[in-house]
């Protein structure tokens, strides 16, 4: 082991030392690969180990329930296989921003980073409304085993999912040198959060102060933040050198990838598989 | 970790249906460092087509020193046709013991296919593999264990 | 190369300080950490201590009234706590942060920042897991709190929310300390090093390392589920919502069997460099010691049921986790014949710490025999529960860990202080240690057998247990009177002791090439290593050619790697890239504590609920704060530009 010759894998990340991007020193490792993203590795396979004891606790779980709402009533496949999609979609989002800067070319990176974390956050919007729905269909995280499993799992994916977009953003924000631009990603992003939250309330009626003419005036204040920070970020600009902080996007990669992977075995094991779970133990099937 | 494709081992008389002295068969090439040799021919029991494809596959997978923005754009193509025909299959009028499988392991298919290419463990030294396949085998063992302890493997 | 850094924002002017407090806080060095851990875990060791003695001194006589049953039992729970959280697995680290480095001959571990972290988190985890203490209401279920007593109905108060918050704190302690040193053992070892070269203390940590960081995060997610419950009315484990108590039990020993390996390994690791060096013979039998301690830590998942015989898992649960169990005593074996095969016809030297390595072994083969007998599941249910049990946990923690531990504090103190701890009183603490120890253990066997249950304030006067229970106390008596002995040796000889070398045992491996203690930076060329064992085989050519010569078994352990096959054996040669350069040593920082202050308080405030505003603003306060601390963390460069320069 471990003395492959670091040139025969180009993503390989060799001579990288650890946290160090200003020393300068160019310290091999006893393997030639960079130990940060080992780090990422192995942190990942840990990361197994918690989702697989959530998933596990929901499985044992399963059809356990002493009283309703049950999953049939509950879940809504349709929806979710649109969020399921949304997440796809920024995990290609994502590997096309690291494509962008590894082949230097930054501002297409920072415009697919900008991407990632937008879906990211659709699929967060999603959560929300999904969240809110089972609320107002009687199931809460106390309402029943169901609601207690679901929502511990589906929740702590979803708080993965709320810090990668936070590291998304710091990203794109090290990538934007001026103040022109760094004010044009603050203008896109709040915009669009705006935006996000405005149709959440008014469509969905989550937030009741803004309903009607204050959701359409966020709305179209949003979309101007979004279009001005839009023209500030595209009109070309010096670009910091990426090289620095490309194997830092390549991390954050990761462990987004592996948020979207964690989804791929909730979406088929909470919703396709257990979608028709119904009484279960009330039914008296019982232990 | 030997080299690939300077293997010397002697195949033996099962091994030489799969293996050639120069190379493996349908063993495709992980690294633009493999493919850039323009010596290299993928020799295979089906000719020129295969040797076609792979060519294809190396220029997809890892022209330029990275897979290409276009072999990104066909995985994620692919992985919402999975998803796709995963919903589908949920409508399907079979009954659990038949569909469940099915959806797990179209979703295995995913799994596999995001930390191959996304993450990039396919191109990458094995050591990432073995530290990541290491939770998760040991996670999916720990999971069955316990839904065996809890008798719901049929459920 | 620093042309093309990144200039990146910092928040705090980055610290300075050399010597006093703030060179303590702010340090990021292995050898400091090493002895933060060092101290604050031998600081928890004389508080579960003297938690101990008060309970042994309860129950020295039949219907006692020293201590109430409700501090009784916040006693015994947080002994427990305290011995497995606080004070192996930290004293584990110290050494660890200590040795590894130069056991491999790297400058520092991989992550150093990471590494301060670690330690300032294990802190205050054990502050918050002792602030019941102060409160009056210590954590009261026992250490492994078993639901659904742990509801809130159940176990009013804060005790065991202040169990939970602790341990998750610890846990992620744990975790950030297991990455580290996974990652420089993986990445940072000396050229030729290979794997199978390796000194086994370090492959142990690694094998610690890895069952870490898969044991975690499952008790990670038990504590967060129970936390749940308690504190937001989840139903995990309520039985009247259809929850399952079973399943946190299932949940804390898929942790709790992992966790007995992380809490002996490294003693076993340390007791692998003991007896070698002081019999004069490399360790018998390398390869069969270190893949009995990977088997371990793989077979070690898979056992955890026999925590739970008599719950009733079915027959074919049960006669599997029986099976599985006597299974894994087989590899345990394998190193008792190893460590055995060692010290057979070699030169002995019986000072301390050879004294406190062969207490281990001796110690550990009787709890491991007593451990074999409740693999079986008709005894384990005489055994369950009873004081058969402590005397078996104790035989492998303290006769097995501890003993282990202060094995290597004798040996290697030389290298960490640059005097040696006196021998004469070295020898007082051990000989009264040991007699101690089976004074207080042994009889419990006896006990245990005899019916007498554990976690009772108090039994009824002519049970027959009178007698065996007041020879125990005594014993207890004595061990705290070794203690002391030892910390008397601790102070006599920072004054007083012989000065050591830098290599005053005539060692084998390579922290014994550099000065006692060694300096900043460790290495001043990193060492290039031909062979297991390397220093020996420099010191000793003469065996090079009997050790090759051995071939057989022997010999895949011994390959030579390419490249360095035309070396001389030994230290020899130059790390390329340290030539012409100084040695730059990551420069100190706020942030590791800052980061670690904030989660603390974060997590610790989660338990209050009281004025609803608070429950949430509390908690958001102190992750907030982690936050912004870590961003400063994530941009603050490891040398200070200027700093790195000024070598160039
Ligand atoms: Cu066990």
């Amino acid at each position: 082991m471990a003395q492959a010759p670091a040139a025969t894998y180009p993503h390989g990340q060799a001579n990288l030392p650890a946290e160090s991007h200003a020393s300068g020193h160019a310290e091999n490792t006893s393997t030639g690969l960079g130990h940060r993203k080992l780090l990422m590795w192995t942190f990942l396979g840990s990361e197994c180990m918690f989702f697989g004891s959530l998933i596990a606790t929901y499985l044992v779980y399963r059809n356990q329930n002493l009283n309703g709402p049950y999953p049939s009533e509950i879940i809504d496949v349709p929806i979710t296989s649109l969020s399921t999609f949304v997440l796809l979609m920024s995990s290609l989002a994502m590997v096309l921003a690291l494509n962008g800067i590894q082949r230097n070319k930054p501002r297409l990176g920072r415009f697919w980073t900008l991407m990632t974390a937008a879906l990211g956050s659709v699929f967060l919007f999603f959560q929300v409304f999904e969240f809110h729905e089972f609320a107002i269909h009687g199931l809460t995280p106390r309402t029943n085993l169901f609601g207690t499993t679901f929502f511990t799992l589906t929740g702590f994916h979803g708080a993965h999912v709320t810090l990668g977009v936070v590291l998304l953003l710091i990203m794109a924000f090290v990538f934007s040198r001026s103040g022109r631009e760094k004010l044009g990603l603050v203008l896109a992003v709040s915009g669009f959060y705006a935006v996000g939250v405005a149709l959440l309330a008014h469509f969905f009626k989550i937030i009741p102060p803004i309903v009607g003419a204050p959701a359409f005036v966020i709305t179209a204040l949003g979309l101007a933040a979004m279009a001005g920070g839009g023209y500030l970020l595209a009109k070309p600009a010096a670009v910091r050198n990426v090289k620095a902080v490309s194997e830092n996007l390549e991390i954050t990669g990761l462990y987004w990838h592996f948020v979207d992977i964690v989804w791929i075995v909730i979406f088929t094991v909470v919703y396709l598989i257990s979608a028709n779970d119904g009484l279960g133990l009330a039914q008296g099937l019982g232990h | 970790m030997a080299k690939t494709g300077k293997s010397q081992d002697k195949p033996g008389m099962l091994g030489s249906l799969f293996w050639q002295s120069s190379d493996r068969y349908f063993q495709l090439p992980k690294t633009y460092a493999e493919a850039e040799s323009p010596a290299r021919k993928y020799e295979n029991p089906f000719g020129r087509l295969v040797d076609r494809m792979s060519r294809m596959w190396v220029r997809l997978s890892s022209g330029d020193r990275h897979p290409t923005a276009g072999f990104y754009v066909i995985v994620g193509v692919v992985l919402t046709v999975i998803t796709a025909i995963e919903v589908w299959a949920f409508t399907w009028p079979f009954g659990k013991a038949v569909i469940n499988p099915i959806l797990l392991a179209l979703s295995a298919v995913k799994f596999v296919m995001v930390i191959g290419f996304f993450m990039h463990l396919r191109f990458e030294h094995p050591l990432f593999t073995r530290v990541f396949a290491a939770g998760l085998i040991l996670a999916i063992a720990i999971s069955l264990s316990l839904l065996a302890l809890f008798f719901k493997l049929n459920g | 190369m620093t042309s093309t850094a990144v200039k990146f924002p910092t928040f705090i002017a980055r610290p300075r300080a050399e010597h006093g407090l703030w060179s303590w806080i702010t340090t990021i060095d292995h050898k400091r950490i090493g002895t933060l851990y060092g101290v604050t875990a031998f600081v928890f060791f004389l508080i579960g201590g003297v938690e101990a003695l008060i309970m042994r001194t309860q129950l020295m006589s039949p219907e006692n009234d020293f201590v109430s049953p409700e501090v009784y039992n916040q006693l015994f729970t947080m002994h427990g706590t305290t011995m497995v959280f606080l004070v192996i697995m930290p004293l584990s680290a110290a050494f660890f942060n200590w040795l590894i480095p130069l056991q491999i001959g790297a400058r520092d571990v991989a992550f150093p920042r990471l590494n301060a972290f670690s330690y300032w988190l294990f802190l205050f985890g054990g502050i918050l897991l002792n602030v019941g203490w102060l409160t009056g209401e210590a954590p009261n279920a026992g250490w492994f709190s078993y639901a659904n007593l742990t509801e809130k109905p159940y176990s009013i108060g804060h005790g065991v929310t202040y169990w939970i918050l602790g341990l998750q704190v610890l846990g992620v302690a744990s975790l950030a300390a297991s990455f580290n040193f996974i990652i420089t053992i993986v990445n940072l070892r000396a050229p030729g090093m290979s794997f199978m070269k390796l000194p086994v203390f370090v492959w142990m940590t690694l094998v610690v390392g890895v069952l870490i960081i898969f044991a975690f995060p499952i008790i990670t997610v038990a504590l967060i589920q129970i936390q749940f419950d308690r504190l937001y009315g989840l139903n995990f484990f309520r039985p009247e919502a259809g929850g399952d108590p079973v399943m946190w039990q299932h949940m804390f020993w898929l942790f709790g069997h992992p966790e007995v390996y992380i809490l002996i390994l490294p003693a076993m690791g340390i007791v692998s460099e003991v007896l070698p060096t002081f019999s004069r013979k490399p360790l018998f039998g390398y390869p069969f010691v270190v893949f009995a301690g990977v088997s371990i830590a793989f077979m070690g998942f898979f056992v955890w049921s026999h925590h739970m015989f008599t719950v009733g898992l079915g027959p074919a649960a049960t006669a599997a986790f029986s099976l599985s169990t006597m299974a894994i005593a087989v590899p345990t074996g394998i190193k008792i014949f190893n460590w055995v095969g060692t010290m057979y016809k070699g030169h002995l030297r019986l000072n301390t710490a050879m004294l406190f390595a062969i207490g281990f072994v001796t110690m550990f083969v009787v709890g491991g025999m007593s451990g074999v007998t409740h693999a079986s599941p008709p005894t384990d249910a005489q055994q369950q529960d009873t004081y058969y049990i402590v005397a078996h946990f104790h035989y492998v923690l303290f006769g097995g860990s501890m003993l282990g531990l202060f094995s290597g504090a004798y040996y290697w103190w030389p290298k960490f202080t640059g005097r040696f701890l006196n021998e004469k009183i070295g020898q007082v603490h051990f000989w009264l240690m040991l007699v101690g120890f089976n004074l207080t253990f042994f009889p419990m066997h006896w006990l245990g057998l005899d019916g007498m249950p554990r976690r009772i304030f108090t039994y009824a006067t002519g049970m027959g247990w009178d007698s065996s229970n007041y020879w125990a106390t005594i014993g207890s008596y004595l061990i705290a009177v070794a203690v002391l002995v030892f910390i008397f040796n601790v102070f006599y000889s920072r004054k007083r002791g012989a000065v050591a070398g830098a290599d005053p045992w005539d060692g084998r491996t390579l922290e014994w090439t550099i000065p006692s203690p060694p300096p900043e930076y460790n290495f001043k060329v990193i060492p290039h290593v031909k062979y297991r064992d390397d220093f020996w085989y420099t010191k000793h050519p003469e065996l090079v050619a009997e050790m090759e010569g051995h071939g057989g078994h022997g010999s895949a352990g011994h390959k030579t790697i390419s490249g360095a096959a035309d070396m001389p054996p030994g230290i020899t040669g130059e790390h390329g890239d340290t030539g012409g350069h100084g040695v730059h040593m990551p420069d100190k920082s706020y942030y590791p504590i800052l980061v670690a202050a904030g989660l603390t308080f974060g997590v610790g405030t989660l338990l209050i609920q009281e004025p609803v505003i608070l429950r949430w603003i509390l908690p958001a306060i102190g992750f907030t704060f982690a936050f912004v601390s870590g961003l400063g963390w994530a941009f603050e460069p490891v040398n200070e530009p200027a700093a790195a320069n000024d070598g160039h």
